[in-house]
């Protein structure tokens, strides 16, 4: 189907652009050119994303909660998924707790990441192999995180409580997994490790693109330091990291593996974000069509939000 | 408005003295330039008053303040950088302004300061755009007007126009010349053109590897270089030099070049350089001093002609005078486009002697 598209399309497109690019006529061909060379491409990652979506829409519409495919082309169409998702308190506490699961840990993993970028980015010795070292966590897979910080994080004899003992910051063993006010908390931190680097590079390189004699000119009229970082570091490294957000609001959306492999969304669902629900639904509850429904809205919440979020974004950078 | 002193100063890169003591002083209201070739330090002298780079020796002082340990911020100075450094993400307006307002000063007084700047520099129209919404020359005019608003005590400008094309260059170099005579402040202007150091300047500084190689006017350098190094720096095209001798006998005195030329000196120009004694010396002769007419002391050279250069009001003479290749000159109609040779005069009285092992400035 690819191929189909594209062919009549290139041959289109490519007498045309052959042609001498002349006044206005030029730049349409070469656009046709352009939107023609572009379409196997589009039409392949078009295929791949809109196939998933668009059967994921058609079983959230379908009135059978599990079958195989024929059982469910032959179910009536229904809305009753998503009465049924969206009248469950349980998807609502959710939908809380994936926001303050996302805000929580990118805005940790945002200052940490802030922080390292800032410090690598003045010269040092061995500057290169810090910034290696410190992308290093991006590489290492979930699972392998978790495992580690279960045991970092373990109630007596982990490696966290026993610094709080001996500072005497807690008494006792706190239960971070265990613990349904804590456990939100505790899948924050192997989030928060896992993704502050890309915090860290991404505003590195933002902050890269700032020429040393700005700083100078900034200097000579009185902003050093913290007025400095005010008014020439953050608005130029600014819209990089509004991206840079936004890209990490969707990953960790989107995150499984730190809260499956630790508490599977409990103490009680204190940590039973969307994405957790969404499993939970479809492969212990084994309704499939209520987890599509929640999938397809969960699509839109995020199309929305990042689309309005980016436009709020770039409108304050125009200003 | 404020004089401003350098003492001694010296400047070290590593292992590298890039500023080896210098000292030199400037007026209230005047307009110094440092000019040098590429690396000298020029540059990193003006940062030193700036406060953007620390001195390992020696002092500023601007007024009756010495400024080494203050912050760029407190030297009450202000620069235009070669890139300009203007902050994209700010106005015009909010760029002249921005120094104010780290100062702490209230809205009204940044916007009275902001107008009165713009409308020295024809800006007003401009104030609400941003850096990339303007051109070169006026991204430049804009960097000036960020400095006039501080109103500080010292003006410090890096090749301020070396960005701009060659017609905006001199359009903006007579406004900067205008500009100092209406503000009537200090500047401190590094350049690499001998145009614009030879027409902005009160006086110019030349710099030669960390120290000075001669301070004066314009006319000074130029008439009167004080060694080798200034001769052959100051003046576009350069001075041509030759090696030769002087042999001084009693009264009379003779310069002798290569290839057998000899030229004898009149009374009123041996005088000069009578007391030197007969020596080795370079001799440096202007372009211009190779003269299609004779003038009051001048030699006839006939020379064969390598090359010529028409500019227009000049012609450049690229010809051979004892064993050298010699930069002369002259009135375009005076030659011929196909002249093999061509006739021409020296003059003597504008002739520059120099020591041959130290470069030093012979006579007065
Ligand atoms: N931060 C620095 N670290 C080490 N060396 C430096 C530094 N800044 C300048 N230098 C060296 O100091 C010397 C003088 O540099 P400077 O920039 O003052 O030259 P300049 O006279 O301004 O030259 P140009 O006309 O090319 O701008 C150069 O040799 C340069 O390599
Ligand atoms: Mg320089």
């Amino acid at each position: 189907m690819a191929a189909d598209r594209a062919a009549p399309e290139g041959a289109d497109g490519s007498p045309a652009a052959a042609a001498p690019i002349a006044g206005s006529r030029g730049s349409g061909a070469e656009r046709r050119l352009a939107l023609g060379l572009l379409m196997p491409a589009l039409a392949v990652i078009g295929a791949m994303l809109a196939v998933p979506l668009a059967l994921l829409a058609f079983i959230s519409l379908k009135g059978l909660k599990l079958g195989n495919l024929s059982q469910i082309l032959r179910a009536d169409f229904t809305l009753d998924n998503y009465v049924r998702i969206l009248g469950d308190p349980g998807t609502w506490s959710s939908l809380w707790i994936s926001i303050l699961y996302i805000v929580g840990s990118s805005a940790v993993a945002f200052s940490l990441g802030l922080a390292t970028a800032l410090v690598i980015n003045e010269k040092f010795p061995a500057q290169r192999l810090f910034r290696t070292l410190i992308l290093l966590p991006w590489a290492v897979p979930g699972i392998t995180a978790t495992i580690a910080f279960l045991w970092i994080m373990q109630p007596s004899f982990g490696v966290l409580n026993f610094v709080l003992r001996t500072t005497g910051l807690v008494e006792g063993d706190v239960n971070w997994f265990g613990d349904p006010s804590l456990a939100l908390v505790a899948v924050i931190f192997p989030t928060v490790w896992k993704t502050y680097p890309f915090f860290t590079i991404m505003l590195l390189a933002a902050l890269q693109t700032i020429p040393r004699d700005m700083y100078e000119a900034a200097s000579i009229d009185g902003a050093n330091g913290w007025r400095a970082f005010r008014w020439i570091t953050w608005p130029s490294i600014r819209r990089y990291a509004v991206v840079a957000l936004v890209f990490n609001a969707m990953y960790v959306f989107r995150e499984f593996d730190f809260i499956y492999a630790s508490t599977r969304g409990g103490p009680n669902g204190a940590t039973d974000t969307i994405a957790i629900r969404i499993y939970n639904v479809a492969f212990e509850k084994f309704d499939l069509a209520a987890a599509s429904a929640l999938g397809v809205l969960t699509f839109v919440l995020v199309a929305v939000s990042v689309w309005g979020f980016v436009r709020w974004q770039m409108q304050a950078v125009q200003r | 408005m404020a004089s401003l002193t350098i003492d001694n100063v010296v400047k070290r890169f590593g292992a590298q003295t890039i500023i080896r003591g210098v000292s030199f002083d400037i007026a209230d209201g005047e307009l110094v330039i440092l000019v040098g070739p590429s690396g000298c330090g020029k540059s990193t002298l003006l940062r030193m008053i700036a406060g953007l780079e620390t001195l390992d020796g020696g002092a500023i002082r601007i007024g009756e303040r010495v400024v080494n340990d203050l912050q760029p911020k407190d030297r009450d100075i202000a620069m235009v950088f070669q890139s300009y450094a203007l902050y994209p993400h700010m106005t015009v307006a909010d760029n002249m302004s921005f120094a104010l307002r780290m100062a702490g000063a209230d809205k009204a007084a940044r916007d009275a300061a902001v107008q009165r700047a713009a409308s020295i520099l024809s800006l007003e129209q401009l104030l609400d755009r941003y850096p990339r919404q303007l051109s070169g020359g006026q991204r430049q005019r804009v960097a000036m007007g960020r400095a006039i608003v501080r109103d500080p005590a010292v003006f410090l400008f890096d090749e301020p126009l070396s960005n701009l094309d060659a017609k905006l260059r001199v359009q903006m170099r007579a406004e900067i010349k205008e500009l100092h005579r209406r503000l009537g402040s200090t500047i401190v202007y590094v350049t690499h053109d001998q145009v614009e150091a030879m027409t902005l300047a009160d006086r110019i500084v030349c710099l030669q590897g960390g120290t000075i190689a001669q301070i004066g006017t314009p006319n000074e350098l130029y008439g009167k270089p004080a060694n080798l190094f200034v001769a052959e720096f100051i003046g576009s095209p350069a001075m041509n030099i030759l090696p030769g001798r002087l042999d001084v006998a009693g009264e009379a005195a003779t310069l002798e070049l290569a290839d057998g030329v000899r030229w004898s000196l009149p009374a009123e120009l041996s005088a000069r350089w009578r007391a030197e004694g007969s020596r080795d010396v370079a001799v440096g002769i202007r372009p211009e001093h190779l003269r299609e007419a004779p003038a009051r002391f001048s030699v006839p050279v006939d020379l064969p002609v390598a090359m010529l250069e028409p500019l227009g009001s000049d012609t450049l003479v690229h010809a051979e005078l004892a064993g050298r290749r010699v930069l002369a000159r002259v009135p375009p109609e005076s030659v011929d486009d196909a002249a093999r040779r061509i006739a021409l005069h020296v003059d003597l009285g504008h002739l520059h002697l120099f020591d041959r092992v130290t470069g030093k400035r012979l006579g007065d």
